[in-house]
């Protein structure tokens, strides 16, 4: 992937090379930090100030995620109780159509196609200033309750 | 300002303490380096103005008014601030029917280069 389409936040994928066909392993990760031909990558539902652990790939070694409907839940849209092809959080919304996800929000005409997660992440901040994200994991109540 | 809301060739104003080293800097990745927390340290955002539309290649579309297009994007101004339209007349693959995408405001430079690129896929240049 290019470094310049990418933000801090975005979900990728990582290509494994292990194998003789070098495909995404389909374990996504977050971008933490983008360095000169690399990224270091998080676990995804983990907050940035938890995370200790990274592992470091090059660009040539991470893939954009296709958007799907369950990604569409995992970042906080929710499936419209009357057009089950639609996605929505508030304004914004993404709908199914042909195969493909188009984005479009209240009093636009027009819809934008939408191929991968980070492009929709990237889009959605752009225009509301607030991330999509998956829910990072809270601590569990009994580790709050012994400090 | 904050990581998140950057990326590499977004243009920002580049700071030593509270001396300005450069007024036009394009983020690269070493800028990332300087993060602390989510912030970038020495980095601010440069505000948008009619001459940074110029550079652009954005052209004044009405006498009257103080629109400003350039391609499919015009940028309307406010009293006091800019507001990012799309104007679509051309329907390919990328796009669904047609018409107005608006209703966006934007204060900063970097917005508008991210905006215009996680639109159309294409980076927003300096006029040469």
């Amino acid at each position: 992937m290019k470094a310049s389409v990418l933000r801090i936040g975005n979900y990728v994928d990582t290509i494994n090379r292990e194998n003789k066909v070098h495909i995404p392993d389909g374990l996504p990760l977050k971008i933490g930090a983008i360095e000169f031909f690399k990224v270091k990558l998080y676990k995804i539902d983990e907050p940035f100030y938890a995370q200790s652990v990274y592992i470091k790939r090059s660009l040539s070694d991470i893939a954009p995620i296709p958007l799907t409907e369950e990604w569409l839940i995992k970042i906080g849209f929710k499936q419209n109780d009357l057009i089950k092809s639609e996605y929505n959080i508030g304004t914004e919304r993404v709908a199914k159509i042909d195969h493909g996800f188009f984005f479009d929000r209240y009093h636009w005409e027009a819809s934008k196609r939408i191929k991968y997660v980070h492009q929709l992440q990237n889009l959605y901040f752009e225009l509301t200033g607030d991330e999509l994200q998956i829910k990072e994991t809270e601590k569990p109540l009994s580790e709050t309750n012994n400090k | 300002m904050e990581a998140t809301e950057l990326r590499i060739g977004n243009y920002v104003t580049l700071y030593t303490g509270d001396t300005i080293v450069d007024d036009c800097h394009q983020i690269i990745a070493e800028d990332f380096n300087e993060i602390k927390g989510l912030c970038l340290v020495g980095i601010k955002p440069i505000t948008l103005t009619a001459e940074w539309l110029a550079k652009f290649g954005f052209q004044k579309y009405k006498v009257p008014t103080n629109d400003w297009m350039l391609n499919n994007i015009r940028i309307f101004s406010g009293h006091h601030e800019w507001w990012f339209g799309f104007e679509l007349t051309i329907v390919n693959k990328q796009f669904k029917n047609e018409g107005v995408f608006d209703s966006v405001r934007l204060d900063y430079v970097h917005q508008l280069q991210n905006l215009y690129f996680a639109l159309t896929g294409k980076e927003i240049k300096l006029k040469k």
